[in-house]
Formats: C-alpha cells, structure tokens, sequence
C-alpha cells in the first residue's frame, strides 16, 4: 500500500466532497441547525402546574396541601391582576377563594372555588384540572380508598432529562447518516465518470483505494458528530467512551456508504437508498423520544445501540461496564459492515 | 400549442416520471412526515397524562376512568402486561383495580388501590392522576364534598392543537414537493442527458413539453395535498371547494417548479436551491405554527396566498366567498408565471434552434 497516494487521494476526496455545493452546504447546514435545534430546545422538563391564587383571607391550605406533587401556587393582590395574569398565559390557571373560604373549610361547610383558565391551558387537561381540586381532600374525603404508589424505574421527579438531552443521539446519528450519503455520492461519481478506473493504472492498488475512502468516511462522520456532541455538551460526561462510540458509528456509515455506492450508479439513486437507509437507522431514536412508541425490533437495527449507549452515557452517567453489549454489537455491525461493503463494491468495480 | 402532443407528452412524463426519485421522494416524504406527526404529536407532545388500568374484578371504577377526560386511559389484561407498560414508559402510570374493590368500597372498608407510576412521569402528572382517581371514588360513593369547583373560561375561543397547527405545514409540503420538485428535477434531467435539445427536431414545441411536465406537477400535487387532508381527518365541510383550492396550489407549485428547472444547471444545483428557498417558501406555515407570532407576517410570502384559503376552509368553516381575495392573488400569481414561462420557452427554442 503507497501511503503517499492514499494521502493524496484522501486530501483530493475532501476537496471533492466539500466542491459539491449539495453536500457541502447539507453538511455545514444540519451542524448548525441541529445545534441550533438543540439550544432552542427547552434545557429543562417544567413538571410543576403554576396556578395564580387570589385568596382575601390568605389561605394557605392549598399551598400545604400539595406540597411536592408539582403543583404550586403564587398569590395575587386582586381577582382582577389574577384574570389578566391567566389571560396572558403566565399561568396554568387562576384560583379564587371566597372570603370565607378558610372558616367554612375548617367548619366543614360547603364552600366554592373559582376556577379561572385560558386557551393555553390545552383542552385534554382542563377536566384534570378541575379535578385536582375537587378530588384532592376539598371536594371529597380521600379516606374512602388507600392508594399504594409504587416507583417503576428510577424516580426522576425533580431529575427529569429535558427533551433535547433524549434527542442528542438522534442528532449524532442523523449527522453520522447525512456523511454516508455525502461518501456515497463521491464513489458513485467515480464509477459514473470511471475515474476509478483512471486510478487503478497509477501504483494505487484496490485496497489502498478502500482504505482512503474508507479514512475519508470515517474522518468527516466522526469528527462531525464529535463535534455536535462537543458544541452541545455531549462530551461532558465520559468524553472517551462517547468518541469510541461514534468512532464504531462511522465505521457503520462508513461500511454503508460503500453499500450504497455499490448498487447506486448516480446521485439520485444514492439519495434514494440513503433516504431509506436514513428512514430506518433513525427509527430506534423513536423509543427514546417517546418511550413505549416502538416495538422491541428496533433492536434489530444497529443504530439502536449506537443511541443507546449514547443516551446511557450522557443522560443516565453509564460507564464502560454498562454498555458492553453495545460496544460488541456496534464493534462487529461496524466492522462487518465496512468488511462487506468494501467487499460489495469491490466486486462491483471490478464487473464495471 | 396542441393539445394531443402535449397528452403524449404527458403520458411519456407519468411512464419516465413516475419511476424518478423526485416522484418517489415527494409521493412519500409528505406521507412519511403524517405518520411521524400524528405519531408524534398525537402522543408525545400530549400534555395529558396516561393511565394503564387493570382490573381484576368487575369495578364500575374502569368505566368511569374511561367516561372521565382526566388522563388517556387504556386498559390491559393483567398485571404483569401494566407493570412492563408502566416500566417501558408506555404508560405515566398503571392502577391495579383488586377483583373486590367495589363490594369493600360499598362496605366502607377503606379497599387498597395500587398504582404504579414509571419513575420518569412527572411530578403533576402523578397529582391529576391521583386526585382523578380520588374524584371518581367520590363520585362513585356519592360523597360530595364540601367543595364546589366553579370554572370560567376567558378565552374566546380554544387554541388549536399542535397536530392542527401542523396542517398547513404538512399540505404545503405535500404541493410544493409534489407540484414543484417533480417537473423541475425533470427538466434538469432533460437538461443533462440533453434530451430537452432534441425537443427542437421534433414537431412538439418547448412551451408544449414544459406544460407537460407541469402537469404531471399538478397532477402529482393535487393528488398528494388531497391524500393528506383526507388522512388528516381534514376535508371540512366544503370538499368541492377545497378540491379546487388545492388544484390551484397545486398549479402555482407546478409553474414554479418549471420555472426552478429552467433556470436550475443540475441535481445538486437544484437541491440546494430547494434547500435555500425552502423556508421561505414554507415559511407563511412555520409562521402558523407559532400563534404568538405577529400572523400578518406571513402575508408577505407568496406560499401564503396556497394556504391561507385551505386553513380557512378546513379550520374556520370558510365558503368560497371568505376566500375568494386570497384565491385572486394565487390566480394572480399564477398567471404571472405562465407568462414567464411561455416567454422564456419562446427563448429557450430560439437559442435551441440556432444552436442546432
């Protein structure tokens, strides 16, 4: 293998890859937009209902009453300041109390809130809501049943992971996808305008082919998903094991987009097995965004232990020990992958 | 123009067309994106909270969980099914009914209810959910209370959901893809396999070939723009009108996808001009999504006067009269392009014709 040529090769792929207006501006673009995407994301999961209270005798038994169960209470001076507060949307709802509200409850007599809520307060939640108040202690007596609560999982109440943190895998993934279509397209160009043929009359030999385009492809998924990862905080936690994972990522992309130049002849067939590549590798990041959406196969597709174990390591703190499995399964899809897609397309040049 | 070549040439752009991946591509991305937002919308984006339920007896509780809007409820068979529901997040929370509640509940044996509750469910969701249930045990012992809750709503009207929201966005993709990216992605293909010069040996004209590739555009749109309002649950009550409507959008998509292919060089080309020009063209739709956005911005944006009639009409019950200032425009608009383009063919052939 003449590493001199590789070299060579390597640095013209680049300058092809980043010559190709397309692909030059999809790869610049989705960096910033998923970054930009990410940071628009709220950092935080509010799971505290904000009700604005008007009470004239400054009652204080609601506050008491739900105490730590995501439901608080802010005191306004008038009913007025109360309606327009809930009118612009500053709070879930408003309460309002009677004068005597306080002396009927402590009496046992039959009192009444005000219930004041907005459009923002979405229609599905309304009767819940209502509810909350009259099946919390006040509108009847809870002593009928005993609820037993039982924790499944870690109880994150207080901890929950923000929306955007469940995303950020998906994120590296489709930044990992969006490079196989961009080498995809470069190795179908050269079979479409054979220059790989040109190359195989230089003292490059096939493997020292594969091996520069497989650097290529590795190079730009990798260190484009690092740097997503870098930008977005990703890397805060077990910044080693998150590069080793995407490294695996890459080869996995890498050994797909020798997959899809082998049976690709132009551009537009390249965006077509890509796009369906995409649609598939994409799906395991569903189970993450919304648990319980997705079947168990999506374990079938390796890019589920590629988001896994990143969601493990940012957004749980696993370590090594506990993504084992993922780094085998990833090990051997990335290398297998790169073995027969290098294999794969091998044979295809040498048929052309 | 004629009318027999120009339906050759159409019948030759649906045989080559179809099999295209710009067809391919805006027949399912559209699709695709209803799927992901009914999905994702419809659920994880829901604010209300979900409630598994077991019951292992025969408790009226279960239907009044059911007629109650206080979470999305669903019932399972066992235990076990709720627990790996509950611990799979499929579910916030999961209430384990015991086969004698109802007869210990009408004895005043205070009966044990358990819940189990998926330790990433959030801390308001446990509180509706628990004191729905609470609420529901009152009602069902008819304990009143001693809280009336008396409720007012100030709005004048409800916010529509994010998935109604989505609409607009979903139907303008759903044109503009169909409408413009298929007879541009056409021509250019003509273009670099140089099969639009040999247009000039034949009797059909550059105006008739680009006609025929619009329509395939504005067959393709209607087509797709009418499949997603009909799996949007959307059709109104005017689906004549609408139907119209969105042929014209889908004609003002089709005349800009030519335009786009005559003045596109290539594919890569072509995409990227899609992917510059792409939010400005789906912006009167983004600008929908976000109510407290000033709505008058949208206004600006020619791919307002494509949606803004279809909102109207599927959204706010709007006849042919409500629309018919926004409906001139796109005619408007459309015709300003037809004439660009039968302009720019008449140059088009002229060069075409000396080249040869």
């Amino acid at each position: 293998m003449n590493w001199q040529v590789i070299k060579t090769l390597i640095i013209k792929d680049v300058t092809l890859y980043f010559r190709d207006r397309f692909f030059a501006i999809i790869t610049v673009l989705s960096l910033v937009a998923y970054a930009g995407i990410y940071f628009a994301m709220p950092s935080s999961v509010d799971e505290t209902l904000n009700f604005a209270l008007f009470s004239p005798d400054g009652e204080t038994t609601l506050d008491m009453t739900f105490q730590g169960q995501g439901v608080a209470f802010e005191s306004l001076e008038a009913e007025e300041a109360l309606i327009n507060a809930v009118e612009a949307g500053d709070y879930t709802a408003g309460v309002v109390l009677p004068a005597d509200f306080s002396a009927n409850m402590a009496a046992g007599a039959p009192t009444e809130l005000t219930l004041y809520y907005a459009a923002n307060l979405p229609a599905e939640l309304r009767e819940a809501v209502e509810a909350l108040f009259s099946g919390s202690g006040f509108g009847a007596s809870t002593g009928a049943v005993i609820i037993n609560q039982e924790v499944i999982g870690v109880d994150r109440v207080g901890q929950q992971i923000p929306l955007r943190d469940r995303a950020l895998p998906m994120f590296a993934v489709l930044i990992l996808i969006i490079e196989t279509l961009g080498l995809a397209s470069l190795i179908a160009e050269e079979r479409e305008t054979r220059t790989v043929r040109a190359l195989m009359v230089t003292p490059m030999n096939i493997s020292g082919l594969f091996v520069s385009k497989g650097i290529v492809g590795v190079s730009l998924a990798f260190s484009q998903a690092a740097l997503l990862m870098l930008v977005t905080g990703g890397l805060s936690q077990n910044p080693l094991l998150v590069l080793l994972i995407l490294l695996l990522g890459s080869l996995l992309v890498t050994g797909l987009a020798f997959l899809i130049a082998s049976f690709a002849r132009d551009m537009m067939s390249v965006m077509g097995w890509g796009v369906a590549a995409l649609l598939i590798l994409v799906v395991p990041s569903f189970t993450f965004l919304a648990p319980g959406l997705s079947s168990d196969w999506v374990q079938l597709v390796p890019s589920y232990y590629l988001i896994d174990a990143v969601d493990q390591i940012v957004n749980l703190g696993a370590g090594a020990a506990d993504i084992t499995i993922n780094l085998l399964v990833l090990l051997v899809t990335g290398v297998g992958t790169l073995v027969l897609g290098g294999y794969v397309l091998r044979e295809k040049l040498y048929e052309s | 123009m004629n009318p027999r070549r120009v339906w050759t040439l159409f019948r030759k752009e649906m045989r080559t067309g179809s099999s295209n991946f710009f067809f391919i591509f805006a027949l399912v991305i559209p699709l695709a994106l209803t799927l992901v937002v009914s999905l994702a919308f419809g659920t994880l984006f829901s604010e209300q909270a979900r409630l598994g339920v077991v019951d292992q007896g025969e408790s009226q509780l279960i239907d009044a969980i059911a007629a109650f809007d206080f979470a999305a409820d669903r019932t399972y068979e066992s235990e076990a099914a709720l627990r790996g529901a509950v611990a799979d997040g499929l579910v916030d929370m999961g209430l384990v009914i015991p086969a004698d509640f109802d007869a210990a509940l009408d004895a005043s044996a205070s009966p044990e209810l358990r819940l189990l509750v998926w330790g990433e469910s959030r801390a308001s969701d446990r509180a509706l959910v628990v004191a729905g249930i609470n609420r529901l045990i009152a009602d069902q012992t008819g304990d009143a209370g001693q809280l009336t809750v008396n409720t007012v709503n100030l709005s004048d009207g409800d916010e529509l959901p994010v998935e109604e929201r989505m609409l607009p966005l979903l139907v303008l993709m759903a044109v503009i893809l169909g409408g413009s990216l298929v007879p541009a992605g056409s021509l250019v293909d003509d273009k670099t396999k140089h099969t639009l010069r040999a247009v000039v040996t034949t009797p059909a004209t550059f105006a008739e070939t680009f006609l025929a590739k619009g329509l395939l555009g504005v067959a393709l749109a209607w087509f797709i723009g009418v499949l997603i309002l009909i799996l949007n649950n959307a059709f109104g009550a005017q689906p004549l009108l609408l139907v119209g409507v969105i042929g014209l959008s889908a004609a003002f998509s089709a005349a800009f996808g030519v335009i786009l292919g005559i003045f596109v060089k290539d594919t890569n080309a072509l995409f990227a001009t899609m992917k510059l020009i792409g939010i400005l063209l789906y912006a009167p739709a983004l600008i929908y999504l976000f109510p407290d956005l000033p709505q008058a911005i949208a206004q600006v944006f020619p791919t307002y006067y494509v949606i803004a009639p279809i909102v109207a009409i599927t959204q706010e019950g709007a006849t042919f009269a409500d629309v018919l200032p926004d409906l001139a425009v796109l005619v408007t608009f459309i015709a300003a392009m037809v004439a660009g383009i039968a302009y720019l063919s008449g140059q088009i052939e002229r060069r075409e014709l000396i080249r040869a």
